[in-house]
């Protein structure tokens, strides 16, 4: 990746201090981090370290305690609750670790639900859903409910779900976690390939296996970022 | 259809026992305030049918005498002249008066209810015939050929809807009268007529100031206030006692707007029922919002997921009232069917005929009362679980295994309490007042009339005036002939003739007793009611002889000093008691109408209620209908079998004795009586029905509050279970909480029903507003029925998977 490439997310000494009874809990300190368009980044750390509380951060799901959060050029942290609303339905696609499909909405109905939100014509809507579940491959299943898929198929769903809107970014929560070997290989050679399309993508795995399918790699430890490797064959 | 339409039609399929109650619930609280409302409505709003103009300029238009507390003298028409003479205030003042009129016409006789009217009152009400002409001044004058007016429907009863009946002569009691036009369909003004005749200058009521025999009405001048009008007629009033102080000293004259004076006596308990609807509406949609609270509380990872996937606030809360929406719905298109179903109840338990403009069909204005219902309902059942709903902890719920449930905190635990609390209260207040109005019907029903109702058969029949021309003694030979006709019927045991039948009372007369002192005011002249009767009413009804004779003809007879039989309340209230009344006399004071002379007791009877609701027993006397024979009488018949079954034969009896004249109002004398106590019987019913309502949505809520709870709770359950609690203590523990409510409720609904209760004291008879037996059984009631919605999901809890419950906590 060139560093011409302009940057998509920038945080500047981001933390995040839970309150609760009465006792501080600091999940993040001082975060710093530059993540650049068509960039394929994974956050690792042991559990508890801070990456999903940074991912939560970086999915505009949560608001850091301090420091400054610039997505796309524009400043977040700042935004109204209805506007981060937009801005997570316009420029970020979520992949969870549980998948978190609707279940009692249809494949189709789940890739589409984000684009009802933006108010997308019908026309549109089925173009892109449509496209997305071929993408994936799951085409076929699109008047399937989540429960009558095997786990790799429901996160090939969510993938597509994440990928119809066409986000700036995709931020993918241990993708692989609740998928055995070989369902979680086939999600992450997914998330290669739509890398290779062009997506940008942050992924957070305590898998070092499948950290190593990023070009750069960030440790994080008790809410600090304490190493970052760039993986060979990256410009970064 | 939109995609949040379609998820909620989803939801609601997936839950179908949730979808099931809860559109129940909502139907049982839209239909009551619909059916409720429908009749308030009907009451208090609905326009007089094909008024041109609003209601509120209709005034209702009485003399008074507030000496007597009598607030509807009616109308003297020398009265009527003068006023309408002077008032200014008014642009339109018109009286009119109802009597028999029978209709021949090739059928047979049929009896209808006519009005002689002010020629020129339909013109000023704006209602015009929808067939033929209106009365003209010249129609008014004496000696103007006689004309009429009739309604739609006996138009198409009676002639078939035939247009070449108009102008047209038929008979009417007794004389040739051309009908000029057809009224609209559903005009019956002023309220069950079908004839209408212009009051004419040669009417035989027309000069006697003093007279009331007429009903007044007025319309307001536009711009003109109430006040205004009011104090112009006190003017008016004070005005006349000057100039005619014999008749109309302390006579005053009152306005009242029409809807106030047809709905008085009901207002008042219509507006304390539409209150209990309200809040058994109100009820309903918070036991949902109860539901929905609990339901969506499971559905907080999908709230999450939506927020995540960029659902703002607004668009989730839009979603969960979209769904509260079309539960709403259902339950508004349940409750409407109700409600047709309820209007049409209420309407059978009430077995009088009906003005024709107190119609509970439903117009616009129920329709959009239903419509704002359900609006209400879905705000009121969606908002407070979409506003929580749509909050969640986004970042717990999209974790594996999240959980937060929507977990209730103390304070809308606390709401949720309360309201079943308030639930229970009210369905307590609601019960008691149902109890106690049956407990009244029921002491009604067992109320000593005083006579024997049962096993009569009772009909009207007469002659209208004009029917007599020539003939005066036409009645007396009729009845004559008609009595041992139907005695000798097979079945009869014996039949009486009476002016007036029990339990239809009327204004009593002043009397003057022989031998005592007048008071110095007549108002202190004692009173009591009168009937005309003969000797075989007393042994048809049989009411008993205490003292003296009943009437014989051969001694009292057209002539010959006037002998009346008196009640024992009577003899009781003016010599002491029944055989010391024998041999006194008495006259009405005045006289001018009876010109009796001084009139002597011969016997006395036992006394009768001539209203059930009422304690006393009002001082009677009875006339012989040989010395002062009536034109229309009751004929009472004691039958040995079902009297009802007697009516044809009757009928005929009657056409055999003369062709010409109908029998009407037949009904077994049990019939009449009961129409005398319907109110309270009516009343009771709805309480009753609203009453379990509430004690239905009260249990609704107290299960779901409690189901819910075990929801929250099934983590310590679960514990509690796997360190060995058996599952008596589980249940107790659940009971435990939902006593306390119960508790509350009831001891909350006891003080209100004790506060409350006085509003119905003036409908109550022989039962105190503060019941005991009521006070104790329904709370007792309550509290089982209750505990037993406490129970179930004690029950339930029992059934707790300790492992699964401790792993999901």
């Amino acid at each position: 990746m060139s560093t011409d490439t302009p940057s998509l997310i920038k945080l500047e000494g981001v933390t995040k201090v839970f309150l609760t009874d009465e006792v501080e809990t600091h999940a993040l300190s001082g975060i710093h981090l530059d993540i650049r368009k068509g960039e394929y980044v994974s956050i690792a750390g042991p559990s508890g370290c801070g990456k999903s509380t940074l991912l939560s951060i970086l999915g505009l799901l949560d608001t850091p305690t301090e420091g400054t959060y610039v997505l796309n050029g524009r400043p977040v942290q700042g935004l109204t609750l209805p506007e981060r609303a937009r801005i997570r339905n316009r420029e970020i696609g979520f992949i969870f670790q549980s998948f978190n499909l609707i279940g009692d909405l249809t494949v189709y109905e789940n890739v589409e639900l984000p684009l009802t939100y933006r108010g997308m014509p019908n026309s549109e809507r089925k173009q892109r859903v449509t496209e997305a579940l071929e993408k994936v491959g799951m085409g076929h299943r699109a008047k399937h409910l989540p429960s009558q898929l095997s786990g790799g198929q429901q996160q090939r769903v969510a993938v597509a779900r994440a990928l119809a809107g066409s986000p700036a970014v995709l931020l993918a929560d241990e993708p692989t976690g609740n998928l055995d070997s070989k369902n979680g290989d086939a999600v992450m050679e997914l998330l290669h390939s739509l890398h290779r399309a062009g997506s940008t993508i942050v992924m957070v795995t305590h898998d070092t296996r499948f950290a190593r399918h990023a070009e750069r790699t960030i440790h994080v430890f008790d809410g600090r970022v304490v190493d970052e490797q760039v993986e060979a064959g990256s410009a970064h | 259809m939109s995609p949040d339409l379609r998820f909620a039609c989803r939801q609601l399929q997936k839950s179908p026992a949730f979808t099931l109650i809860a559109v129940a619930t909502l139907a049982v609280g839209i239909g009551s305030a619909t059916v409720v409302f429908s009749a308030v409505n009907a009451l208090l709003f609905k326009p007089l049918p094909l008024l041109d103009y609003s209601a509120d300029r209709l005034l209702y238009v009485a003399q008074t005498d507030p000496r007597r507390g009598d607030d509807d003298l009616g109308w003297s028409y020398p009265d009527y002249v003068g006023l309408r003479q002077r008032l200014t205030t008014l642009d339109g003042l018109w009286i009119h008066s109802d009597r028999t009129v029978i209709l021949g016409h090739r059928l047979e006789p049929e009896r209808r209810v006519g009005t002689d009217i002010t020629w020129d009152a339909f013109s000023l009400m704006g209602v015009l015939p929808l067939y033929g002409r209106p009365f003209h001044a010249s129609d008014a004058r004496a000696g103007a050929p006689d004309v009429a007016l009739i309604s739609h429907e006996l138009w198409q009863q009676r002639f078939g809807g035939d247009p070449a009946v108009i102008n047209t002569s038929v008979p009417l009691s007794g004389r040739p009268v051309t009908l000029i036009g057809v009224m609209p369909p559903g005009w019956r003004y002023p309220e069950q007529t079908d004839v209408w005749t212009p009051l004419r200058a040669d009417h035989e009521k027309l000069n006697a100031r003093g007279y009331y025999a007429f009903s007044g009405r007025g319309r307001l001048r536009p711009g003109v206030t109430l006040a205004a009008a009011q104090a112009e007629a006190d003017g008016i009033a004070a005005a006349f006692a000057r100039e005619f102080p014999e008749t109309n000293q302390g006579v005053g004259i009152k306005l009242r707007p029409i809807r106030e004076e047809t709905a008085r006596n009901t207002t008042e308990l219509m507006l304390l029922l539409f209150g209990a609807v309200v809040f058994v509406f109100l009820i309903a949609c918070l036991n949902v919002a109860n539901l929905l609270l609990a339901q969506v509380a499971t559905r907080t990872k999908e709230v999450a997921i939506r927020l995540a996937l960029g659902a703002d606030r607004g668009r989730i809360v839009r979603q969960l009232i979209t769904e509260s929406l079309v539960l709403s719905l259902l339950g508004g298109l349940g409750g409407f069917i109700l409600a047709l179903w309820g209007n049409d109840a209420l309407r059978a338990l009430i077995p009088v005929e009906l003005p024709f403009w107190l119609r509970f069909d439903f117009d616009a204005r129920v329709f959009a009362f239903v419509l704002g219902l359900v609006v209400l309902a879905a705000l009121a059942v969606g908002l407070f679980p979409a506003l929580r709903a749509s909050r969640p902890d986004v970042v717990t719920e999209l974790k594996e295994g999240g959980r937060s449930a929507g977990a209730a905190g103390p304070r809308a635990l606390r709401l949720r309490n309360a309201l079943v609390v308030v639930e229970i209260a009210l369905a307590l207040v609601l019960l008691v007042g149902a109890g106690l109005m049956m407990r009244s019907f029921l002491a009604l029903r067992r109320v000593d009339p005083g006579f024997d109702p049962r096993g009569v058969l009772t009909f009207r029949t007469g002659f209208p005036a004009t029917m007599l021309a020539g003939q005066p003694d036409l009645p007396r030979r009729f009845f004559a002939d008609l009595v041992p006709k139907l005695a000798g019927l097979p079945g009869v045991e014996s039949v009486g003739l009476v002016s007036l039948l029990p339990g239809l009372a009327e204004g009593a007369n002043a009397l003057e007793l022989e031998d005592r002192p007048a008071p110095a005011r007549t108002l202190d002249l004692p009173q009591a009611h009168h009937r005309l009767a003969t000797a075989g009413y007393f042994h048809a009804v049989r009411i008993p002889l205490l003292a003296g004779r009943l009437f014989d003809d051969a001694t009292d007879r057209p002539g010959t000093p006037f002998a009346a039989v008196v009640d024992e309340a009577f003899a009781r209230r003016h010599f002491g008691d029944p055989a010391a009344a024998l041999g006194r006399r008495f006259r009405p004071h005045g006289d001018k109408d009876f010109a009796l002379g001084w009139i002597q007791i011969v016997g006395v009877v036992g006394s009768i209620r001539h209203r059930l609701d009422r304690a006393e027993l009002a001082p009677t006397f009875y006339l012989s209908l040989n010395q002062a024979p009536g034109q229309f009488l009751s004929v009472v018949m004691r039958t040995h079998t079902d009297p009802a079954g007697f009516t044809q034969a009757a009928r005929e009896a009657v056409l055999a004795v003369n062709r010409q004249i109908p029998i009407y109002h037949a009904l077994t004398l049990e019939a009449v009586v009961l129409r005398t106590i319907w109110p309270s019987r009516f009343f009771g019913y709805l309480f009753t029905f609203f009453g379990l309502a509430a004690l239905f949505l009260a249990c609704i809520g107290i299960y779901g509050v409690m189901a819910y709870n075990v929801t929250q709770r099934s983590q310590e359950l679960g514990v509690r279970l796997a360190l060995g609690a058996q599952s008596a203590e589980i249940i107790r523990l659940v009971l435990n909480r939902g006593v306390r409510l119960v508790g509350w409720g009831l001891g909350i609904g006891l003080l209100s029903a004790l506060a409350l209760a006085n509003l119905l004291a003036g409908l109550l008879y022989g039962v105190s507003p503060h019941d005991p037996p009521t006070f104790a059984a329904v709370p007792l009631l309550l509290a089982a029925v209750a505990l037993l919605a406490c129970w179930l999901p004690g029950r339930r809890a029992t059934r707790v998977n300790p492992l699964e419950a401790m792993r999901l906590g």
